[in-house]
């Protein structure tokens, strides 16, 4: 036996050492992130009707899209079905926060924004919300990543994000995609 | 590849060995530098595996903002 006992245990030691600085910097990164930079997986425990959005005050369709609350927050409504986003298009200022929040009368759902943190599921009987700040001005394209049904690969919706200065709300508050 | 790597080495090791024949003592020498071999390689997979954690964390993830 060339390698003695000790040896071998002492490089496991060294090596169990290595790998657990390494976890406790990732676990570091992860705590600061979530503290710091208010990065968080979105949670909101908010249950719904699904059989009766539309009519429900906040899901009926005539309230769907971006609306700049009274109290000034920015809100976006999106209802996700089989197999389409409604409405299909949002508009949503640059550099501000704002929420988002979705809901499905149907099947599960999900959706991601692409080229941002965004990213939740849209289960029936809730309502998904996130809070978040769009950097970036342009079309984004948003698809449906729960796998829904056969007409799933048909199923996206665009965020449009822009400027502060083109973000025009009408008089009710409310922004749309023409 | 990696396996016919591997494979072939090891082929060649035993031939070696059993060509020149080479004695316990020789191969003892030999066993004491394996766990620095492993070591290198594990240690340098664990560094690449973190490097790029860190190049998805401060490149992709970071700048593409906050949610919640
Ligand atoms: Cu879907």
């Amino acid at each position: 036996m060339a390698v003695s006992e000790s040896d071998i245990l002492r490089s496991e030691v060294r090596w169990a050492m290595i790998v657990g600085v390494a976890v406790a910097v990732i676990f570091a990164a992860v705590i600061y992130t979530g503290i710091e930079l208010h990065v968080n997986p979105p949670s909101n425990i908010e249950t719904i009707d699904p059989k009766a959005l539309h009519l429900s005050n906040e899901f009926t369709e005539s309230n769907l899209g971006t609306r700049v609350e009274p109290e000034g927050r920015i809100t976006t409504r999106i209802v996700a079905t089989q197999f389409a986003f409604d409405p299909p298009c949002v508009v949503v200022p640059a550099n501000e926060p704002v929420t988002l929040r979705l809901t499905t009368p149907d099947v599960i759902h999900g959706i991601l924004v692409t080229g941002t943190n965004v990213n939740t599921m849209i289960v029936p009987g809730y309502v998904a919300q996130v809070h978040t700040v769009f950097t970036k001005t342009g079309d984004l394209l948003m698809p449906c990543h729960e796998y829904c049904g056969l007409g799933h690969s048909q199923m996206w919706a665009t965020v449009r994000v822009v400027p502060r200065e083109s973000f025009r709300p009408d008089a009710e508050g409310r922004v749309a995609c023409d | 590849m990696l396996f016919l790597l591997l494979g072939r080495s090891a082929l060649a090791g035993k031939t070696r060995s059993e060509d020149t024949g080479l004695s316990q003592a020789d191969l003892d020498t030999v066993m004491e530098e394996v766990p620095k071999g492993a070591l290198a390689l594990s240690a340098s997979a664990v560094l690449l595996l973190l490097c790029g954690w860190f190049f998805v964390y401060f490149f992709i993830f970071v700048p593409r903002g906050t949610v919640g």
